[in-house]
């Protein structure tokens, strides 16, 4: 037991067992051995390392997380407008696995023709699949975002219409190909808050605090070994 | 063994409870001490058995601070004693957490 928990010693940074090495072994050899000392060696030389190697690192990421947060709070808001479309299977494999996977494929088609801006707007497959008398059906949720309330509407309203002519489009020509029928559930909204992306600009902020950090501590440490 | 909650015996819990830096400023208050001497006085006098990682971190972070120091010694184990900045440090916490303890202690007996 006394030697795992030297050997649980040895994990210490090499500049701490340098300073306090010899008489942290002194100190082992006088304790009665016990698991929960190895797991305290362990833990401590863990939170040396970190301590000591990641100081850096950590603070300029907690920095680009502020930082990240702090920009997004002086940037404009972004009202977001929500519609719902009910979107329907009217032909196709009878098998409610294959028309699922069909359903999808026809859905991502017509949204692809509607040339929608994804920059702008975000329209995505309700990942909860339906029954509806045997036929696949999905739910297609339609957002639009924008820097006023009635414009977010508005792009809502754009991304419906360019989904419908889509659908009508595909009724003269491809219908066949399509077979995908549209009902409106839900009538774009008029958004009444509005949100920043904090989160996302923390989060972007905070991975580029750790890197350059990490970059900073990595040349330091190249620089004196050299 | 039963016995009654006193003012020493509560403040000490509630450092146990914050930081074993303290224990260890504690432990050095009156002597200086090797590391094996101050785990057996802190288990002594706070009831706190201080694991060799978690005495080793504390006396790491009091000498980087200036609060504690090594004594010159031939012995392998290495004695440390407090500073005038720990004391002062040591001092300003105890009383802090003295006013905690006797608040709390005055409360719970009103209540």
């Amino acid at each position: 037991m006394r030697t795992i928990l030297r050997a649980a010693a040895r994990l210490y940074p090499r500049a701490w067992r340098a300073r306090y090495g010899e008489e942290f072994d002194v100190l082992i050899d006088h304790l009665t051995p016990r698991w929960r000392d190895v797991l305290n060696i362990i833990l401590g030389a863990l939170i040396m390392h970190i301590s000591r190697l990641a100081a850096l690192p950590v603070a300029l990421a907690i920095g680009g997380v502020t930082l990240g947060a702090a920009v997004s709070m002086l940037m404009p808001p972004v009202y977001t407008s929500s519609a719902r479309v009910l979107v329907q299977l009217t032909n196709g494999p009878v098998d409610e696995s294959e028309r699922v996977l069909s359903i999808r494929a026809a859905t991502d088609a017509v949204l692809k023709q509607s040339a929608i801006d994804k920059k702008v707007i975000a329209a995505t497959l309700d990942q909860q699949f339906k029954r509806d008398g045997g036929l696949g059906v999905t739910l297609l949720d339609v957002q639009g975002s924008a820097g006023s309330a009635p414009t977010a509407k508005q792009e809502t309203e754009k991304a419906l219409g360019a989904i419908m002519r889509t659908n009508l489009v595909a009724s003269n020509g491809q219908a066949q190909n399509a077979g995908l029928r549209f009902t409106l559930l839900e009538l774009p909204t008029l958004p009444v808050t509005s949100h920043r992306d904090s989160t996302r600009n923390g989060a972007i902020g905070g991975v580029l605090g750790l890197a350059v950090g990490g970059v900073v501590v990595l040349l330091a440490r190249r620089r004196k070994a050299a | 063994m039963t016995h009654a909650t006193t003012w020493r015996d509560t403040q000490w819990h509630v450092i146990a409870m914050t930081d074993p830096s303290l224990l260890v400023l504690a432990s050095l208050a009156n002597d200086e001490k090797h590391g094996y001497a101050m785990m057996a006085d802190i288990r002594a006098f706070a009831g706190v058995d201080l694991g060799p990682g978690t005495l080793y971190g504390a006396i790491t972070r009091l000498e980087e601070r200036g609060l504690i120091e090594p004594v010159q010694s031939d012995d392998r184990r290495q004695p440390y004693r407090i500073t005038a900045a720990g004391k002062r440090h040591l001092n300003e916490q105890l009383s802090s957490l003295g006013a905690i303890v006797r608040t709390g202690l005055r409360r719970l007996r009103e209540a």
